[in-house]
């Protein structure tokens, strides 16, 4: 298990102390293990360590992602699915940091607006084991000057499955009808595991959290699995601490079957398939808002203005009141008729 | 003809307003469930933060819209904002302000407040005039910042930089339809204090103050938040457009108040103006209970596109008078 | 012996006043063809108001009013009986003149007459005076002396702002305050509602009297429509709207038949000024006598009486008094308002829609607001092109003859003018 981790943790490429350590390690590890590592998309190069984040609210004309890996062989087949369920066309560029997937996205409500699911599949044979490792990335494309038109509108804002991919990861609904995206810790997420268009049962869901906090389950027969989203943001200043901060999170789901076959001349037993989706998540309203407090602030102005009316009211009812200079006021007859 | 004219002269207005606006508010905050989006640009408080609203009320965009830096504002950006405009205006055209009276969800609320303090039998309050005049003038000034604040955020301030992201929607933020509408869908997350940032917690607070007043107020007061509502003064700058118009003959008029008296917003130029012919004033809400209430042969009178609709007549009024509970 | 003289004075002034009555009822009656049948009720009414008293027998509470300011919704929902105490009375108005200033108003005069005679302190219960005229408002201060209970209304000077209209409503609100105190009963909202619609009923047959009298050519005599609202003052409000449906059915009949009491020449009148009240009805028989109509009026005693109508937004008292009290205020077009452009507003628009040809401007010597009034009004109808007969007067017999020459001769400057128009209008045709 933790040989594992710290596989993991290469990949991604998180720590640099343990990118230290792993260095140490880097002969041993490769000599023992020629299993391709899992990828994943991201919006920045395996170079570069910032993380960024996309945002469902800023439109941009061409959208483009790495993957994490630094391998330069790769067999890449790419796919894009639009919001309406058709294929598009993914440009897939091999640059020196990595490997570049584009595709055009123009500023305006089309077709391709809301979630595109962006794919790339790579099949290789390595010790008679055929590897097919594939990657996603759900973009939300929208900007709330185009209007939120496509609320009812089923298909648009459902996540969807390609029948072309061996292997996916399909969420259900991580935004609203929308398209603006709400994961927040604590919520229960729940997703599924699909081989070309049909769940897969007993698949291996594994769940990274941004501190690299995980955890593993496998998948019942509808190929899903549910799981909460721990909270790991905190900040002791409460002036740093940011309701909008985000945080990624990846989920990754592995699944072997025994089969024997032939990949292009290759001869293999056994199939590994594995994939990997990131996503965002924020933190909670609970963590940084209180009913309690609202409902005293509303309160308090409630009575406050109830009392000043009714006051305003009592005091309307004794004319001549600025007369009595020393002593106090009478009570005065109420008026009925006020 | 005549005896359908007849019919709809002698018609109680506030009975058939009152299921118009039951009808509008189920419309505008329960459309999502039933499938209905009205649309986008609404003049009118279909507020967005019902998670299933029948439309979306023009301010929250406009409030988007406007976080721009000048520059690509008053570039082809800036048409998208022109564009917007002009399907709130096309929206706005075909109701006037009768969007206020008899669609606007907030407004039918408190109107539900002033029928349940009439149940109790507790008196409203009125302002003094001069008060009045004074507190007129805050929707105009909301207005006025719900457009500054949003191109603060995108251009920067001498001294001061730009206003951070916590700003937006800034009239949102204070707006009781955001903390009250979304109760009717069983949404209360609306209701709490947000600490994230200071701007936030003091935006929140303000509309949480003002939550809580607005209950208080629209109970006593009719339509109280409509007073400083920044819709009303936007679209009083088109009113010149609708379609919708409340008209007044001042040769008919004898001033004698009873249109003032019914007058729920305490527009007095609807008694004492004589001389406008379009009598709408930026507080109207064109709910025509003054038409209902004018008992000169047609004094008043709803025209739509320059035919009447309703007019005042002595019969209805004496029937509608006879018919009070 | 101080006492037999009284009641020796009384007598007398009581039997002048009869008389005096009855003659004026004679010439309504009979100096006029084709009297609708329904104005009979309201004939034997005034008659009998002179020959039996004003007084209801009925036991319940009396209150007295005076101007149209008085709201007597109000009066009428503590179950008591309003009655305007103005008076018309020459006999009665001679009996004042013995202790009141040379110069007052003929119809202070009387009233004050009328009080003095008449031993009236147990008989009202209350006289409701409010503060229109200075006249007016000192006659409260001199009957309060004579031992009559009363209430001074108090009215503010200005109608056009709100300051004075919150006034007003407090000043009614106190009265009914007031009422409710001298009465012992009760102003309820189911008995405040019954009271708007009994007079809210009547307003709508006066309403409806009121647009029959603009059929051209007329219908019905000026005269008498003066004598329907005079009714008003003294009769029970349902009895009266109940007549008045009868007397509006049968000239809603004529209005079908074509059927007119003049001709399309007679020249059409706007009544205004000082009010005519029964039996001082000088002028408006001098005018139709002569062979001019008075199409219609807009004087307190008669048009103005009755026209406007309260509209309450909320069942409770909260709104309906200050509705109530509303209506008697804004519409109003006493003179004793400043500023009173509304009267103006008005005479153009009677003028409009009854198709008037000339005006004629009453105004009692003594009274002064309308003395003075009628400058301002005679230069706005001059601007309209209107002309105006200004008669000051009172309720002596004397200046009946010199009266008729002047109204005369306004009569027939006014038919040749009618018909130059007409033969104009017939060449452009």
């Amino acid at each position: 298990m933790k040989k594992k981790q710290k596989k993991r943790i290469i990949a991604h490429g998180y720590s640099r102390g343990l990118i230290i350590i792993s260095v140490i390690f880097i002969a041993p590890v490769f000599a023992e293990n020629r299993e391709p590592k899992s990828f994943h998309f991201s919006l920045t190069s395996p170079a570069e360590k910032k993380q960024k984040h996309e945002s469902e609210h800023a439109a941009k004309p061409v959208r483009k992602y790495w993957l994490s890996t630094a391998e330069k062989d790769l067999n890449l087949e790419g796919y894009l699915l639009n919001p309406l369920g058709e294929e598009k066309e993914l440009k897939i560029e091999k640059k020196e940091e990595g490997w570049l997937v584009s595709f055009n996205t123009p500023f305006k409500d089309s077709e391709d607006h809301g979630a595109n699911n962006v794919y790339v599949v790579d099949k290789k044979v390595v010790d008679k084991t055929l590897y097919i490792r594939t990657a996603k990335w759900i973009t939300v494309n929208h900007s709330c000057g185009w209007g939120h038109g496509h609320k009812h509108d089923k298909i648009r804002h459902s996540a969807l499955s390609f029948e072309k991919i061996p292997f996916e990861i399909v969420p259900q609904v991580l935004w609203d009808d929308k398209f603006h995206i709400r994961t927040k810790t604590g919520d229960n997420l729940k997703v599924f595991v699909y081989s070309y268009g049909k769940p897969v049962e007993n698949a291996k869901v594994t769940v990274v959290s941004e501190k690299d906090w995980q955890k593993t389950m496998i998948t019942d027969e509808n190929g899903g699995i549910e799981f909460q989203m721990i909270r790991d943001y905190y900040e002791r200043n409460w002036e740093r601490f940011h309701t909008s901060h985000r945080s990624r999170m990846i989920v990754e789901a592995e699944y072997e079957i025994n089969e024997s076959g032939n990949y292009e001349g290759e001869l293999y037993n056994k199939i590994i398939m594995s994939t990997s989706m990131p996503w965002k998540y924020s933190p909670a309203l609970e963590d940084y808002a209180s009913y309690k407090s609202g409902l005293t602030v509303g309160g308090i102005f409630f009575i406050l203005t109830l009392g000043g009316v009714l006051l305003y009211r009592e005091r309307r009812r004794k004319p001549f009141l600025e007369l009595d200079f020393e002593k106090k006021p009478r009570k005065n007859k109420k008026n009925k008729n006020e | 003809m005549n005896k359908f004219k007849k019919y709809i002269n002698n018609v109680n207005i506030s009975r058939f307003r009152f299921w118009f606006q039951i009808f509008a508010f189920i419309i505008m905050v329960y459309g999502g469930f039933l499938s209905i989006d009205i649309g986008e640009n609404l003049p009118t408080f279909s507020c967005p933060y019902i998670d299933k609203g029948g439309g979306t009320c023009f301010l929250m965009g406009l409030q988007h819209r406007f976080t721009l830096p000048i520059d690509q504002l008053i570039s082809f950006r800036g048409l998208a904002v022109l564009t917007s405009v002009l399907f709130f205006v096309s929206w706005f055209i075909f109701f006037n302000k009768a969007w206020c009276g008899y669609i606007c969800p907030l407004g039918t609320l408190q109107d539900w407040f002033t029928k349940l303090r009439q149940k109790i039998g507790i008196r409203y309050s009125n302002y003094s005039e001069a008060k009045f005049k004074k507190l007129k003038k805050i929707k105009y000034i909301l207005l006025g910042l719900l457009i500054l604040i949003p191109i603060f955020m995108a251009n920067s301030i001498p001294f001061i930089g730009k206003l951070s992201h916590d700003w937006a929607v800034p009239f949102c933020m204070i707006c009781p339809g955001r903390t009250v509408l979304p109760l009717f869908q069983g949404d209360a997350s609306q209701l709490v204090i947000d600490y994230g940032s200071k701007t936030k917690m003091i935006f929140t607070v303000l509309g949480m103050a003002i939550t809580g007043m607005f209950f208080a107020g629209a109970f006593f007061k009719k339509r109280f938040f409509c007073f400083f509502c920044p819709m009303s003064a936007l679209q009083f700058i088109f009113k010149k457009l609708g379609f919708l118009r409340l008209i007044k003959d001042g040769t008919k008029c004898t001033k004698c108040g009873d249109c003032y008296r019914a007058c729920d917003m305490g527009i007095r130029e609807i008694a004492d103006d004589i001389e406008s012919k379009d009598i709408i004033k930026d507080d109207c809400m064109m709910c025509f209970k003054c038409v209902a209430a004018c008992p000169e042969e047609k004094c008043l009178k709803v025209n739509f596109l320059g035919k009447t609709i309703y007019e005042a007549t002595e019969e209805g009024f004496y029937k509608r008078q006879k018919g009070k509970k | 012996m101080e006492k037999e003289r009284f009641e020796k004075v009384r007598k007398h002034v009581r039997s002048e006043a009869a008389l005096e009555a009855g003659d004026v009822l004679n010439k309504i009656k009979d100096n006029f063809p084709d009297n609708p049948e329904g104005m009979n009720y309201f004939y034997d009414l005034l008659s009998r108001q002179f020959s039996e008293g004003i007084l209801p027998k009925n036991g319940k509470k009396v209150i007295g009013t005076m101007c149209v300011q008085v709201p007597d919704e109000l009066i009428l929902a503590v179950d008591a009986i309003p009655i305007r105490v103005c008076s018309g009375s020459f006999p009665y108005d001679n009996a004042g003149a013995e202790f009141m200033p040379a110069k007052t108003c003929s119809m202070i005069k009387a009233i004050m007459g009328l009080f003095s005679v008449e031993n009236y302190q147990k008989k009202f219960d209350m006289l409701v005076i409010p503060t229109t005229c200075d006249q007016k408002k000192k006659t409260t201060e001199m009957l309060t002396d004579m031992g009559y209970e009363t209430y001074s209304l108090s009215l503010p000077s200005r109608k056009d702002n709100d300051n004075s209209r919150h006034y007003w409503q407090n000043s009614v609100k106190e009265f009914a305050a007031d009422l409710m105190k001298k009465t012992g009963k009760k102003i309820t909202t189911s008995n405040i509602k019954k009271a708007i619609d009994l007079k809210n009923n009547a307003r709508y047959e006066f309403r409806r009297f009121f647009n029959l009298r603009k059929k051209s050519p007329s219908v019905i005599y000026g005269k008498d429509a003066f004598l329907v609202a005079n009714a008003y003052f003294v009769d029970e409000v349902e009895s009266w709207t109940s007549a008045l449906k009868n007397l509006n059915d049968e000239l809603e009949k004529r209005v079908n038949k074509n059927f007119s009491i003049v001709n399309q020449k007679t020249p059409r009148f706007l009544f205004t000024g000082s009010p005519p009240i029964f039996p001082n009805m000088k002028i408006p028989l001098l005018v139709e006598e002569a062979g001019g109509l008075i199409a219609v009026d807009e004087v307190c005693s008669s048009s103005r009486l009755l026209y406007d109508m309260p509209a309450y937004d909320e069942g409770a008292l909260y709104d309906m008094i200050p509705a109530i009290a509303d209506c008697y205020l804004k519409p109003c077009t006493c003179p004793c308002f400043v500023p009173n452009e509304e009267r103006k507003d008005k005479l153009a628009n009677l003028i409009d829609l009854f198709n008037i040809d000339g005006v004629i401007y009453q105004s009692f010597s003594g009274c002064q607001l309308y003395e003075m009034e009628q400058k301002l009004i005679g230069n706005f109808l001059m601007e309209k092109g209107i002309p105006m007969l200004y008669i000051e007067s009172d309720y002596s017999k004397e200046d009946t003859g010199q009266l008729s020459t002047r109204i005369e001769a306004f009569i027939e400057s006014i038919k040749i003018k009618k018909k130059s128009d007409l033969k104009g209008k017939r060449a452009t045709k």
